[in-house]
């Protein structure tokens, strides 16, 4: 059955597999799997999924309604075990930092839940391609998270660490490169329902490239833990630094005025 | 799929990418900052100068120099004064962009932020840079005249000072919560 398939998505699909097993003994021949457990169980899941996907192929071939629900249904589950990764990159970000953590966690998820609502609302049309929106809305999840963990990284100069920057960004890239594939392929079905599968397998073969690179920094580099310090000292500055800001822009403010400003 | 939908779904991870991208970028280069409060020593300090400044700006000095020497003089000495006024505003932000650093890292590393004060913060943080580029641009082309920038001069000044001695409460503050800490660890 598997033979029916073009040789550039079998070469693709052996790549891809290949590069994921590789990716998943490196994990664990580094002990890394206590530092990443839930990279790890995604990359297994996936691993999991492709031998599903082979079997199915084989007993129900490529068209019939039980291939399609088998597919899809692993991935959700492969998904939900993406959006876990996830979680682990924003902590090994932020997770650190006690305070900021809890403020961006919320905001983060919030922001996620927005444009995982959104996604699902404006699509209502698309009905037809219910499991593409659905995948599409959760790769908007998945990669609005990303985002908003380096932008709060970014704002507030908390060190990045090359590993959790490399894992982030394969993680981020990845689903930015699913919702573009997916919605070229809702839109255009008949051009380029042939050329979806391959770009998806050539987009995750640079991912996992990163996450490889991700995962030789992660053996290697030392991370001291910041030492925060007691709740008081943020309680009594933060208003007074917000007071002197606005202060400051209260100049800024007056300078733009015509008349004569006033002390 | 919808065009609109179609459109709004590309733009979006477009967009997703590009800041990904470049935020990476900029986090990992050239953003190390030094940890712990220490960055508190390193207070405002260009508002200091505001005096001086204040009196470079002093109209009746041009109007001396006007009657004096010529108009050749003075126009020379209104774009000095301009330049000096647009290196005021950039003092201006640089305080303001060292404040806002210290504030930022007194929330990295404490155990609990308020989200009113972040938030709160934020907000600041982008009015101020729009308004700094509106006076800057006003600067640039000859709008604010000099009573406006003397003026300024002034409120900046009297800034100063309550500036200096609420960052010197603020430094023995931190110390005295460190010595705290220190003490209760003990």
């Amino acid at each position: 059955m598997l033979s029916a398939l073009p040789a550039l998505d079998l070469v693709l699909w052996a790549a891809t597999t290949l590069g994921g097993l590789f990716l998943f003994c490196l994990i664990l021949a580094k002990h890394l799997d206590r530092e990443f457990p839930f990279l790890t169980i995604y990359l297994g899941a996936n691993l999991l999924q492709t031998v599903t996907q082979l079997f199915v192929y084989q007993l129900y071939g490529f068209n019939s309604n039980v291939t399609y629900a088998a597919v899809w249904s692993s991935q959700a589950v492969i998904v939900v075990a993406r959006a876990l990764a996830t979680y682990e990159f924003c902590y090994r970000v932020l997770g650190h930092y006690r305070g900021v953590w809890a403020l961006a966690i919320r905001i983060l998820l919030l922001c996620g839940a927005l444009v995982l609502g959104l996604m699902l609302a404006f699509s209502r049309d698309g009905f037809r391609y219910a499991v593409m929106t659905l995948e599409i809305a959760s790769e908007a999840f998945i990669a609005t998270i990303v985002v908003g963990t380096v932008l709060f990284a970014r704002h507030y100069e908390a060190q990045i660490e090359l590993s959790a920057m490399l894992l982030g960004l394969g993680l981020g890239l990845n689903s930015c490169l699913k919702i573009l594939n997916d919605a070229v392929l809702s839109r255009y079905w008949q051009n380029y329902s042939g050329t979806w599968n391959e770009v998806a397998m050539v987009g995750f073969a640079g991912v996992l490239a990163l996450w490889v690179f991700a995962m030789r920094a992660a053996a290697t580099e030392y991370v001291p833990k910041p030492e925060l310090r007691p709740a008081e000292v943020y309680r009594a500055l933060a208003p007074q630094m917000n007071r002197r800001l606005a202060e400051l822009n209260d100049q800024l403010v007056r300078f733009l005025k015509p008349e004569q400003p006033k002390l | 799929m919808s065009a609109t939908f179609f459109i709004a779904a590309v733009v979006f991870a477009l967009l997703l990418a590009a800041l990904l991208l470049g935020a990476s970028r900029s986090s990992r280069r050239g953003r190390r900052r030094p940890d712990g409060l220490a960055v508190l020593d390193r207070a405002p300090q260009h508002l200091c100068n505001m005096g001086p400044i204040r009196r470079s700006q002093d109209a009746a000095d041009l109007q001396y120099v006007t009657n004096r020497s010529g108009r050749e003089l003075a126009g020379r000495l209104r774009r000095e004064r301009r330049d000096v006024a647009l290196l005021y505003l950039n003092s201006l932000r640089a305080d303001f962009e060292q404040l806002l650093r210290i504030a930022r890292v007194v929330a990295l590393l404490s155990p609990a932020v308020s989200r009113s004060h972040e938030y709160e913060r934020l907000r600041l943080s982008v009015s101020f840079r729009i308004r700094f580029q509106l006076v800057k641009l006003r600067l640039l082309f000859g709008d604010a005249s000099m009573p406006q920038v003397a003026a300024l001069g002034e409120m900046v000044s009297t800034l100063a000072i309550r500036m200096e001695a609420a960052m010197q409460a603020l430094g023995e503050r931190a110390a005295m919560a460190a010595n705290l800490a220190l003490t209760s660890e003990q």
